[in-house]
């Protein structure tokens, strides 16, 4: 896993972020997906039931379900089989037995399964190379009371319609955003994703999601201006940018525990003292056992560590940054977080 | 105050459970009681209110028929039996938890059959559980409720925000606006803060109360 190091404000270009949104869309997961072998139809050609895939990080499982159905008609079922397979009675699970949801993105999958690795006793280490993710599909009896009704693509949709509506409404108060865009620019938000289309995601996705400024102005204030000026606000006339990155009511953030529940809470991006807030300080407050905050004595070592979009973040990142550019297609952060062993060392 | 934050509900749905919980509980509105606080197992601040009803649940056509007109009609008894066993009881799992994205509760619920099997949505709308004329005039798409005065759906799937397990849920946009009006009505100098945040709950109940029943 790469480390990168979160731009600090007065250097997030244009460039740089467009750098890191595409980055962040560019990122995959590897996927081993094998059939139930109790499962396998009869005179399936076995051995050759296992299908690899380098996955985008922002798709989702119903969307790989078309080529996976692809591979196994053509290379492992027969033509019975094939006439009585029942798509949506599929079901994914990890090894483990822990059940994949329809509706979370494949890069938060595969980080959820690498942290609760790291709380198992023989985790490996963070500096080996990713390994592929292995998924059992089950054909079969579905375990609907575990999951979300119908695992279709277009369920998936309203799913992320929902998440893309609900990071719109945590950062400026409401949905005007979203529900301003044209039904055909919504639906393309999919279609990007559906297509794997960076420009044509970011086409529309360009319009609610925040941007990125410097905090504050290189060049000094005129004379008598006041001190304290909103960050982004341009002391040479430009028009302040309302839809700038420190400007959002709260950054949308998750926070994803190994078998723990999932944490959100409100994450502004400026502290009340008007410092900026970073990941160091949003995770020592909410988990000060494993983050224990700087000031305590003695110096202690952070316990656990953070995944970003499957990096380990550095402590320094500022929430807003991360929130205009490394969530994920559904406009969330999702920030997953490991245990460290050996007493702290990677 | 159209909001409450995380540990201003978490102390008023306490004190809420706890007011409407005896026997000598004045408030004549079921739907305020039989209400339990639950805690996460292992996770502090995450607690959300719990209750379990049996809905009845008709498998067939609540439409009268007209009966038609014939010579050879024959004194017909009442076809009770057949209605009786054309009712089936469903368990619904009720549960009051907080939105962090609205800083508002959400009424979150999941509905099975005897079976076992979950309710579909055709199923969920037809239930006594909602008011009848709640769902009228929605667009039952076939994985939300559309209200079409409000971008956000009525009726949607989501994970329990403490339990992680699938639900639907009623979206709190379309709740604390109301409970913010009543609010405005009713709020009181002379109020603690602890008891303004007990009757916001209330008050929050009473907005669901418009939506839901838990008796038929």
């Amino acid at each position: 896993m790469a480390t990168y190091r979160g731009s600090p404000s007065a250097f997030a270009t244009p460039a740089s972020t467009t750098l890191f949104r595409r980055l962040t869309w560019e990122g995959t997961v590897p996927l081993e997906i094998r059939v139930d072998s109790k499962e396998l139809p009869a005179n399936s050609d076995r051995g050759l039931e296992t299908y690899y895939i380098q996955a985008p990080r922002v798709s989702y499982l119903p969307l790989i379900v078309p080529e996976l159905k692809r591979f196994l008609l053509d290379v492992v079922f027969d033509e019975a089989a094939a006439r009585i397979m029942k798509e949506e009675d599929w079901w994914f699970e990890s090894e483990e037995g822990s059940l994949l949801k329809w509706h979370w993105p494949l890069g938060l999958i595969y980080d959820t399964h690498t942290i609760s690795q790291s709380v198992r006793p023989t985790s490996s280490s963070l500096s080996q190379a990713p390994s592929p993710l292995r998924l059992i599909l089950h054909l079969a009896s579905p375990p609907t009371e575990k999951l979300l009704l119908a695992p279709s693509a277009e369920a998936c949709k309203q799913a992320f319609m929902g998440q893309m509506k609900e990071a719109d409404f945590l950062r400026w108060g409401s949905t005007k955003r979203m529900t301003g865009l044209r039904k055909a620019e919504q639906d393309g938000l999919w279609e990007g994703i559906k297509e794997h289309n960076f420009d044509e995601y970011w086409r529309v996705a360009s319009k609610i999601t925040p941007t990125t400024t410097p905090l504050r102005s290189q060049s000094p204030p005129p004379m008598g201006a006041m001190h304290t000026r909103p960050p982004s606000a341009d002391p040479q006339g430009a028009t302040p940018d309302r839809d700038g990155a420190y400007n959002v009511r709260s950054v949308p953030v998750r926070i994803y525990l190994p078998e723990g529940p999932v944490l959100q809470d409100l994450v502004p991006p400026l502290l009340e003292n008007g410092s900026v807030h970073t990941l160091q300080q949003f995770l020592s407050t909410h988990l000060p056992q494993l983050f224990p905050p700087s000031a305590s004595e003695p110096p202690f070592h952070d316990l656990g560590y953070a995944l970003v979009q499957g990096v380990v973040t550095p402590p320094e990142t500022e929430m807003a940054w991360l929130g205009a550019c490394m969530t994920g297609a559904d406009g969330w952060v999702n920030v997953c977080i490991g245990v460290l062993r050996d007493g702290g060392q990677r | 105050m159209s909001t409450i934050t995380r540990s201003q509900f978490i102390q008023a749905a306490q004190s809420f459970a706890r007011k409407h919980a005896s026997s000598d509980d004045p408030t004549p509105s079921p739907l305020l009681q039989s209400w339990s606080w639950n805690e996460h197992p292992t996770f502090p601040g995450l607690g959300y209110l719990s209750r379990n009803i049996i809905v009845p649940f008709s498998s067939t056509d609540n439409l009268p028929q007209d009966i038609p007109a014939s010579d050879n009609l024959v004194d017909e008894e009442p076809d009770d039996a057949t209605s009786a066993s054309n009712t089936q009881l469903t368990a619904a799992q009720l549960y009051v938890a907080y939105s962090p994205t609205y800083q508002v509760p959400a009424l979150y619920f999941s509905v099975h059959h005897d079976n076992g099997t979950p309710l579909s949505l055709a199923e969920l709308c037809r239930l006594p559980l909602f008011r009848h004329h709640a769902l009228h005039g929605d667009q039952v798409a076939s994985f939300s409720v559309q209200d079409p005065t409000s971008s956000m759906a009525l009726l949607s799937q989501g994970d329990h925000p403490t339990l992680g397990t699938p639900c639907w849920y009623i979206h709190p946009c379309n709740t604390s606006a109301v409970v913010e009006d009543i609010m405005a009505e009713v709020d009181t100098e002379e109020w603690s803060d602890e008891a303004r945040c007990v009757r916001w709950v209330e008050a929050w109940f009473m907005v669901i109360g418009n939506i839901v029943q838990v008796t038929f």
